[in-house]
């Protein structure tokens, strides 16, 4: 881009630290990029170790490279996790029909279709029409609204992505607050309805499948790795619990952390009432989404285990295509088309460390050096995840410690979906940093958090977020056949 | 007949007093093309004159200047020489450039279009400011709201590209004046600064407004612009809201600070100026000016009050030589304690600055440089191109690649 061509909107900055600074920064990707590559050669001219074969070392050399880049992010993620699934036939470690058919893994087209669901919900403007509709029904005091800012987002984080949602409920949280005069930073109750936000929609994000794309990639190398599955309810029944506490801490503690400085939220009330009628009522094409994606639900529900999960989502598409309610353009406007390249490749590599024997070889020499507790591995795993969510994307934290946590699980059979949810659930529950989760960034970008009091209510909450993980597993999972 | 003369002092005298157009002059093709071309304008005439130790002076001669000026402008044979009864000296009269006479292909005397002022060319493109009139109006302004049409791009083009073709322009400066939007007229000159950079091997410097958030001032540094000015014309509180009361209730005097001191983060050392009008404030505001604008970061040009005929200030006469001097030796001791150079305006001959202040008793002239520290004008051009490119920063390139 020529310097003429920014334009305000853009999110234009002038970097003003000193030059050498700024250089070291700006070569940062080049440097990441070089160290990637030597550490790849490194580890595949290394004397193999014992207990690992030569195509272990290979795909844990591959692992490495990926691993450097996905938490660099010196290339998006979705190429990082193609080079993995060019990488793993190039070395031998599987050959190419096999790396390449995980590519098809039915967690990559369930993603798809949640995808696409998501998109003619957001298009049509049903998912607007629900927030709106939910959120009128909270007002009336300004711990009502707040409770409607961090459930609405929550609820629909159980059926979208959490991204979509926050996203989709951003500028009306913004209306709300410009319409209650609440001044970026400087009114709490401002700093509140955000942060509701970023909170209400990060932790329903973790509630089903189709909050965080994160989940399905975590059942997806669940299921190639091992052949075992978590079922769309099974995954509910599990989390659900863990979801509701969270919601019942954070509510307390937005009140506790951010006393309202605000008398009456009249204003907002009628201003969502106002945005309400001017959204007139549902139209044919939003209530035929809205069927289309009940049944989609009840049919994951019930007959999740006897069709798959992506075989019903895929028929949904269909099914919006048929009556015409989505079109394909629209896909390209609202689908993310990388993180379905990047969850190909990612199960790919976790298969491959898999089969290699590479991803039990880490366990053997890491974890099992220093402790036989199940309950201390699952603990160590989940804050592992956590503090990775912070500062990576989830997804890749995800792809990350799937592989080697499905190896330390087999090593100390400990149940492979005990390890899948201590995982990927707090990987989707972070909430220090803009960066650590989607919901978060967006919420930030409004200027009405203050990202020093996000850092120390944030790291509250994610070791809140972890006790409570860790107690379902110790009070809850046992009463659901989940024994750790 | 007394030769020996101090260039400061004279530019000074000559800039403060005006100068008589002797009749020997007023006949030579040089003053008769300046006054054509000053009629076609509907300008007062303006004379660019070099004195010995290449001091540029402007020189505005207009009646309200000191009718008792005992300098006069004569020529013998080919030379000129500014002339009293004790002193003759011989300078040198920059013919007006060659360009002002053409015509725009859209019928614009390009003189209209774009002034040159030593190195830079002036260009106004549109005449919206709505300082010019009114309860709003600044009181010292000089620019004509009859003679403030907009010029389009292409004017603006075709004149720049006259203009070089004469060596007349290494500075496109765009005055914006002001316009009542969020951004203090930047959005308006984009357009402008577009098309000169993609047609134009020139250094791009604005007079604009400060905007109303300090996003626009990133946006103007990274939309290419080399130099910025936000003229706060004078430092004193109560003078500046009495002589610019738009200034004082649109913008507000504390925004100017702030948007300067963000303006010289971001630009380059040097890049961002501030007029500050001496002649309009007693010594020690200009002063107190002088440092707090200096310590900011921002270098302050100092142009002298020019009286204009029929403004309110047109009786505001209070300047002599010697009460100016020692502003420019303030002045070049405030750049020097906070490591700022002048190289960016030292060209620019409407004001006086620094370089000039060894004619008053400060240091050895610095040298005359081309902005930044390197020597050649090509590879300044390059290191100012390549520090945009590395502070610019999107909002895409502060993202995560990818999910």
């Amino acid at each position: 881009m020529s310097p003429q061509d920014f334009k305000v909107g853009q999110g234009v900055t002038v970097d003003t630290r000193p030059i050498p600074l700024v250089l070291l920064t700006k070569s940062y990707r080049s440097i990441t990029l070089i160290a990637a590559v030597v550490i790849f050669l490194l580890i595949i001219n290394l004397p193999t170790p014992e207990g690992l074969t030569f195509t272990g070392q290979k795909a844990l050399a591959t692992f490495a490279l990926c691993l450097v880049l996905w938490i660099t992010r010196a290339l998006p993620l979705a190429v990082t996790s193609l080079l993995a699934l060019v990488l793993i036939p190039m070395l031998g470690i599987l050959d190419s029909t096999e790396a390449f058919s995980l590519f098809g893994n039915q967690a990559v087209f369930f993603i798809l279709g949640a995808f696409i669901l998501a998109a003619a919900m957001m298009k049509s403007g049903l998912s607007s029409h629900m927030a709106l509709i939910f959120l009128r029904r909270f007002g009336g005091s300004p711990g009502r609204l707040l409770a409607g800012v961090l459930l609405v987002p929550a609820f629909l984080s159980f059926l979208m992505p959490e991204h979509a949602v926050a996203a989709m409920m951003f500028p009306i949280v913004l209306e709300v607050a410009h319409g209650l005069d609440l001044k970026p930073q400087k009114t709490i109750y401002g700093q509140a309805l955000f942060h509701s936000l970023a909170w209400g929609a990060a932790i329903g994000g973790v509630a089903t499948y189709l909050g965080g794309a994160r989940n399905a990639l975590a059942v997806g190398i669940l299921k190639q790795s091992t052949g075992e599955f978590i079922g769309f309810f099974e995954w509910m029944i599990a989390v659900l619990p863990t979801v509701l506490v969270m919601l019942g801490v954070a509510y307390l503690a937005l009140r506790r952390f951010f006393p309202s400085d605000v008398v009456s939220v009249e204003k907002a009330v009628k201003l969502i009432e106002e945005k309400n009628k001017s959204l007139g009522k549902m139209n044919a094409e939003q209530r035929l989404i809205g069927i289309i994606m009940v049944f989609t639900v009840i049919a994951w529900i019930f007959l999740g285990s006897r069709f798959e999960l992506a075989s019903i989502a895929i028929v949904a598409v269909v099914a919006l295509f048929v009556f015409q309610l989505i079109k394909w353009k629209d896909l390209e406007e609202y689908v993310n088309w990388g993180i379905i390249l990047m969850y190909g490749g990612a199960i790919a590599l976790g298969f491959a460390l898999e089969k290699s024997g590479a991803s039990s070889w880490i366990a053997e020499t890491t974890v099992t050096k220093w402790t036989d507790s199940p309950f201390l591995i699952v603990a160590l795993i989940a804050l592992v995840s956590l503090l990775l969510t912070e500062g990576m994307s989830n997804a890749a934290v995800v792809a990350m410690l799937m592989p080697v946590g499905l190896g330390i699980a087999r090593q100390y059979g400990i149940d492979f979906k005990i390890m899948v949810f201590a995982i990927s659930v707090p990987a989707g529950l972070g909430f220090a940093f803009p960066i650590a989760s989607p919901p978060n960034a967006i919420a930030y970008s409004s200027g009405f958090i203050k990202p020093r009091k996000m850092f120390t209510i944030g790291i509250m909450m994610d070791f809140v977020a972890l006790l409570v993980f860790l107690l379902m597993t110790q009070i809850y999972w046992p009463l659901i056949n989940l024994d750790l | 007949m007394n030769t020996d003369h101090n260039s400061g002092e004279l530019k000074l005298e000559l800039i403060t007093k005006g100068v008589r157009l002797d009749r020997s002059a007023l006949s030579s093709k040089e003053i008769v093309r300046a006054l054509d071309i000053a009629n076609q304008v509907h300008n007062p005439l303006e004379l660019d004159l070099i004195l010995p130790g290449k001091v540029l002076v402007n020189i505005a001669i207009q009646e309200c200047l000191d009718k008792e000026t005992n300098y006069r402008l004569i020529k013998e044979a080919e030379d000129f020489f500014v002339v009293n009864k004790d002193l003759k000296v011989k300078v040198y009269l920059e013919p007006p450039p060659k360009f002002y006479d053409q015509l725009t292909t859209s019928g614009k005397i390009m003189a209209k279009v774009g002034r040159k002022y030593g190195d830079y060319l002036l260009v106004t493109p549109t005449g919206a400011c709505e300082f010019l009139s009114g309860d709003m109006a600044c009181k010292y302004c000089d620019v004509d709201a009859k003679n403030t049409d907009d010029k389009s791009v292409q004017d603006v083009l075709e004149t720049i590209e006259a203009a070089s073709a004469e060596g007349a322009a290494e500075f496109v400066c765009i005055n914006v004046g002001y316009i009542s939007s969020d951004d203090g007229g930047i959005s308006m000159v984009l357009p402008f600064v577009k098309e000169i950079k993609k047609n134009f091997d020139v250094l791009i410097c604005v007079q604009a407004q400060p905007p109303k958030t300090d996003e626009w001032i990133d946006l103007t540094y990274a939309s290419g612009i080399d130099s910025l000015a936000y003229n706060l014309e004078v430092y004193d509180e109560e003078i500046f809201n009495k002589i610019a009361p738009g200034k004082m209730s649109l913008v507000g005097r504390d925004r100017y600070f702030q948007a300067l001191a963000r303006a010289a983060k971001v630009f380059p050392s040097g890049a961002i100026v501030s007029n500050l009008i001496v002649g309009l404030e007693p010594v020690e505001s200009t002063f107190k000016g002088i440092d707090i604008l200096t310590a900011m970061g921002v270098v302050p040009t100092l142009p002298i009050f020019r009286p204009v005929p029929g403004s309110d200030l047109e009786s505001h006469i209070d300047l002599t030589p010697e009460s100016l001097s020692p502003i420019y030796v303030h002045l070049q001791n405030a750049l020097k304690r906070n490591r700022l150079s002048s190289s960016w305006i030292s060209h620019f001959n409407v004001v006086v600055n620094a370089i000039d202040a060894h004619y008053f008793g400060g240091e050895a002239p610095v040298k005359r440089q081309w902005p930044t520290v390197l020597k050649s004008k090509k590879r300044s051009k390059l290191a100012l191109n390549l520090r945009r490119r590395l502070r610019v920063r999107t909002a895409e390139d502060n993202e995560s690649t990818g999910l």
